[in-house]
């Protein structure tokens, strides 16, 4: 009787302790559940592509970010200063940092990545073209001071190196990570709090958290789907499949607005570097009448697009730099359908004229750019202007820019890098590729003049100011019309905790998200 | 004449349509064009719009009205064009054989290996946005299927008693074609022809977006339907009408081709139960 | 049937080169928002040839596909083949699904229009089908997704996985070939039960079902049979717009993104795989016309 008790009370005592093990070993191996968002393109180009993945997705990190407001912000890279003449830069690396492959990283590492991208230069890319000569100009060398100094010697003075090094333009991969031709052997190593675990081509991919994260670590798994249509997009969010979006062209702004009206769904929004610009042909007439080109820009009312065609989602632009660029100035916006027309009235007298509004099909799938053109074009109609609005194909589009056969283009265009010379180069510039190519015509040689010297100017506040005085010609100009800036609409599931935009970072705070 | 009824219906739906398109000067109650902007997306069944209006504040029935002129008769043009010219290279292939089928069936398996999105951008890089254009890119691959068809149909056909009958009386390849083997074939391109009809209206639209076909703000039936898709939860009428009202021509050139048919084949007027 | 794809690639290169833009700015442009340096436009065109004349383009093409090279793509610096076979399957899958579907209600559909044709069910199905075939894929897509995924949660709206997520897709790609196949087997079943021997074979007393299978069936489906040909012909292209609308990852969407793209060595692999797959077809077909009734062979010479 009595053993039979003990070894009854025993039993109970040993599954009760087993059963509060398990508990506590199942509470403390708590994985976080899979946050699944989705994007309409692939974010993982592969092992061809320069990056592998994009910013985004946080696998790999640059030696110098950008920051909220868009000037460049320490990362693997913590400080950095330059010679007086500005032909040597010299970066001070963060240390404590390692690689996914768990080695380290410090200036030799750096070096070989340098070695790299003269290897891979020009590549390819879906996110940006990596091309060292436009990021380095005039890069001689890459040395390595000490275990965690760089310097990069350039023939000539380069006074905006950490604008042009912003996160695509250095990113650091392990250097076991190669192969002879530069380019991948494997999934990306990199130094981000993700690594990249799985990818399915145009299906999906995975990220796990880096538990040696230099920085603070991720909380929960991502898997990032790859959804090509916006109103699929929708759906899934409805049905609770994934719980937030990412990337350029997230949601439609009218499928945002439907979204929106449901309780469980909030909204980021994320500045783009991406802005609508009317391309106007000045080689010919009308438009080589620059009150013409000035007309059509004041008859046209950009607040009303913003607000009606993209329901409130975009910034109305005075400047042609996006405010997306630290160096951007919040040049007036002007509507004044009365002076256009007065302005027309001068050029044309009592004739009307004929134009080609021409714009690619592709920017229908983001953008409501048919109803944005038919609107301009009846806003046209008035200053003595028909329009005859041509939806091209993206080559058909890229050829007739290029041989001229439009009046009006309508387009977006995004910034390559932070360094707004680049641009105004393009586009301001007498010969720049932009402008000549596409026939806009702008000659001002003020303008030439500030865009060349602004390359050397070492003293930040006067070249703030050169620019400051670029965008103003250039606004003058009418020769290539800002309309407004673009934002990234993520909208997400009230579930998903942690989902932040970084403002003018262009990105979003993966790390700290996870699912309740 | 049961029968009859549905080749009755259907050409009054067209010709209600057609004609409605055709006099849609008089009847459209608005200009088509023009945009008021105060008053976007005006709810329909309300005057003065009876059928709501549009992103920019366009007359929806006005616009329903003229867009369908482009799309009927191209759609018309195109079914006839492609009916031709499928029938035709089909008979000849089937019913000649050897070196003919040869050569039919070297181009249609051409058109068929290759996208047509390639034809239609390489016509697109070689000439000029215009009419001839739109029709050649509308057709040049759609009598490809229709070829084949016939081609296997006048295969079983040139078998059958009455061919063989007709040949041993003496009668020529033509006659065989034109009397025996044309009409039996035009069940199977009545259905398919009237269902290609549909086809062509809708790839109107699509023609649209690579920069032939319809330019805005010229509206046109299936181009409002793509332009209705950012609203189709928030704002669906302007949606429903053109969808509506292409199904509606739709079926009238359904029952217009099947009851044509069925009044121009005695057989048909015997159906299963009746045998 | 090599003359048939020797002439199907060569029509391919021509009209490649007639499509608009200059291939090599549109790769290297990135829909335009870079400007690729003259330079590197040329070193492109060097690198893959792109400056011999087409013919010497075309033989080269032509070598390396005899010695089993398909090329790279343009864009990912992939090999072609790779790209292509990683992307097969889901087309295949999702067209195979979408054609038993479509044969499905096709066949019973067609069948069962003849028996009641001429009545009410007859008018209502023609009116039903023709509103859903005269819808763009899109918009039945979207509302299929929105109610059978987002609303009642059957399905899921998207991606690849189990066997719930290619119902819709299924659905939506096979009903436009189904109708077609329920409306033209109906009207050849009665065309063929107009004719004079079924009336012969009824009135030797057969059953309606036994007239219908064996009498009016084999020549009735002559045409549903080329159409099936076509259709598994073409189904390596898959539905870009379905593809794209489902999130499934298929070589339609592979193929209008390298036509876009302007991706010639992929294109010219899908043209010949393409080319192959018809002609294959087409040949099964007439076989199959063949075994329907003996009697017929097509390239049988009339005089």
């Amino acid at each position: 009787m009595h053993s039979f008790v003990h070894r009854r009370f025993f039993l109970v005592v040993l599954w009760s302790l087993l059963v509060f093990l398990l508990l506590v070993c199942s509470a403390l191996a708590q994985e976080r559940p899979e946050v699944i968002i989705a994007g309409h393109r692939d974010l993982v180009p592969g092992e061809n592509d320069p990056y592998y993945t994009s910013t985004l997705l946080h696998v790999w990190e640059p030696l110098v970010t950008r920051d909220e407001e868009g000037w460049p912000a320490p990362m693997l890279a913590e400080s950095w200063e330059v010679s007086e003449d500005g032909r040597v830069w010299t970066f001070h690396l963060r240390r404590g940092v390692l690689f996914q492959d768990l080695t380290p990283f410090n200036a030799e590492a750096v070096v070989a990545n340098f070695e790299r991208y003269r290897r891979i230069s020009p590549a390819n890319s879906p996110f940006y073209p990596f091309r060292i000569h436009e990021t380095y100009p005039g890069l001689k060398e890459v040395t390595a001071i000490d275990e965690y100094t760089v310097r990069l010697t350039f023939e000539e003075p380069v006074p905006a190196l950490p604008f042009l090094m912003v996160n695509f333009g250095s990113a650091m991969f392990s250097p076991r990570n190669f192969r002879e031709d530069g380019f991948f052997n494997g999934f990306p190593i990199g130094t981000g709090p993700y690594r990249l675990v799985e990818h399915k081509k145009d299906e999906y991919c995975r990220l796990e958290p880096f538990e040696h994260y230099w920085g603070q670590k991720a909380i929960s798994p991502i898997r990032v789907r790859v959804i090509p249509q916006a109103e699929t997009r929708f759906s899934a969010l409805k049905a609770e499949e994934i719980f937030g979006v990412i990337d350029i062209g997230a949601l439609t702004p009218a499928l945002a607005m439907e979204l929106l009206k449901d309780e469980r769904f909030a909204v980021e929004v994320s500045p783009s570097t991406i802005a609508h610009y009317l391309f106007m042909n000045g080689s010919r007439p009308p438009f080589d009448d620059v009150r013409l080109r000035k007309a059509v820009s004041l008859a046209i009312d950009r607040e009303f697009i913003v607000r009606e065609l993209y329901y409130g989602y975009g910034e109305v632009m005075g400047t042609i730099l996006s405010p997306a660029s630290p160096f951007s100035v919040p040049l007036p916006i002007e509507h004044d359908l009365a002076e256009a027309r007065r302005l027309a009235k001068e050029v044309l007298g009592e004739k009307r004229v004929q134009v080609r509004f021409i714009f690619p099909s592709w920017s229908l799938e983001r953008y409501p750019y048919k109803e944005q053109a038919e609107y301009i074009q009846s806003v046209l109609r008035e200053l003595g202007i028909d329009a005859q609005i041509q939806i091209l194909e993206g080559g058909a589009f890229n050829e007739a820019m290029k041989a001229g056969e439009y009046e009006i283009a309508m387009r977006n265009q995004g910034l390559p890098n932070a360094e707004p010379n680049t641009i105004f180069t393009w586009y301001v510039l007498s010969d720049g590729a932009g402008n000549v190519e596409y026939h806009l015509n702008f000659k001002d040689q003020e303008a030439d003049a500030l865009i060349l010297q602004a390359r050397r100017e070492m003293d930040m506040e006067k070249r703030f100011q050169m620019y400051a005085r670029v965008q103003e010609i250039a606004k003058e100009g009418y020769h290539w019309i800002p309309l407004f800036n673009n934002v990234d609409l993520l909208v997400y599931n009230k579930r998903l905790k942690g989902f932040r935009s970084l403002g003018k970072k262009y990105d979003v705070t993966l790390w700290e998200a996870y699912l309740e | 004449m049961r029968k009859n009824g549905l080749m009755i219906t259907g050409l009054v739906l067209l010709v209600v349509i057609g004609g409605a398109s055709l006099l849609a000067p008089f009847l459209s109650p608005f200009d088509p064009l023009e945009v008021r902007l105060n008053n976007r997306f005006a709810p329909p069944f309300q005057r003065p719009h009876l059928l709501g209006t549009d992103a920019l504040g366009r007359d929806v029935l006005s616009r329903l009205l003229y867009g369908g002129r482009l799309s009927l008769l191209l759609a018309v043009l195109s079914t006839l064009i492609t009916l031709s010219v499928g029938m035709l290279l089909g008979m000849l292939a089937g019913y000649f054989g050897g070196w003919v089928d040869g050569v039919v069936s070297f181009v249609v398996n051409t058109f068929l290996g290759i996208p047509d999105v390639v034809f239609t951008l390489a016509l697109l890089g070689v000439l000029r946005p215009g009419f001839g254009t739109l029709l050649l890119a509308l057709n040049a691959g759609s009598w490809v299927g229709l070829a084949r068809v016939a081609r296997g149909e006048v295969l079983f056909l040139r078998e059958s008693g009455f061919v063989e009958g007709a040949r041993a009386m003496g009668a020529g390849a033509w006659y065989c074609l034109l009397k025996h083997i044309l009409p039996n074939l035009f069940p199977t391109m009545g259905v398919l022809g009237s269902l290609r009809f549909g086809g062509f209206v809708l790839e109107l639209a699509a023609l649209s977006y690579l920069g032939i076909g319809v330019q805005p703000p010229f509206p046109d039936w299936a181009v409002m339907l793509n332009d209705a898709r950012p609203y189709l939860f928030t704002h669906p009428h302007l949606f429903i009408f053109p969808a509506l009202i292409i199904t509606v021509v739709i079926l009238g050139a359904n029952c217009l081709g099947e009851g044509l048919r069925d009044a121009l084949d005695v057989r048909f007027q015997r159906g299963i139960g009746e045998s | 049937m090599v003359l048939t794809l020797l002439g199907i690639t060569v029509v391919a290169f021509l009209l490649r080169e007639a499509i608009p833009g200059d291939p090599v700015e549109i790769l290297l442009g990135k829909e335009g928002l870079f400007q690729p340096s003259p330079e590197e436009v040329r070193l492109f065109r060097t690198r893959f040839g792109l400056d011999r004349p087409l013919f010497v383009q075309y033989f080269r093409w032509l070598g390396d596909v005899l010695r089993g090279d398909l090329g790279r793509s343009f864009v990912t610096k992939r090999p072609v083949a790779q790209e292509i076979r990683e992307r097969l399957p889901a087309t295949l899958l999702l067209a195979l699904a979408g054609f038993s579907f479509a044969v499905l209600i096709g066949l019973l559909g067609g069948v069962f229009l003849a028996f009641w044709s001429g009545s009410i069910v007859d008018h209502l199905v023609r009116v039903v089908t023709l509103l859903f075939r005269s819808m763009p894929t899109f918009f039945v897509a979207v509302v299929l997704i929105t109610l059978l995924g987002e609303r009642w949660r059957v399905f899921p709206t998207s991606g690849m996985g189990s066997w719930r997520h290619l119902v819709l897709p299924a659905v939506v790609s096979g009903s436009g070939f189904g109708i077609l196949i329920m409306r033209l087997l109906r009207t050849n079943l009665l065309q063929v039960l107009g004719n004079d021997y079924i009336l012969a074979a009824r009135a030797r007393g057969l059953s309606a079902w036994k007239v219908l299978l064996k009498h009016a069936f084999p020549n009735g489906f002559v045409s549903v049979l080329t159409m099936f040909g076509l259709y598994l012909g073409g189904i390596l292209g898959g539905s870009p717009v379905v593809e794209t609308i489902f999130a499934w990852p298929g070589a339609g969407r592979l193929l209008v993104q390298a036509i876009y793209g302007r991706d010639f060595p992929l294109l010219q692999a899908f043209v010949l795989v393409f080319g192959v797959t018809y002609v294959a077809m087409q040949m099964l077909v007439d076989v199959c016309y063949f075994f329907l009734n003996p009697q017929v062979r097509p390239g049988k010479r009339i005089v």
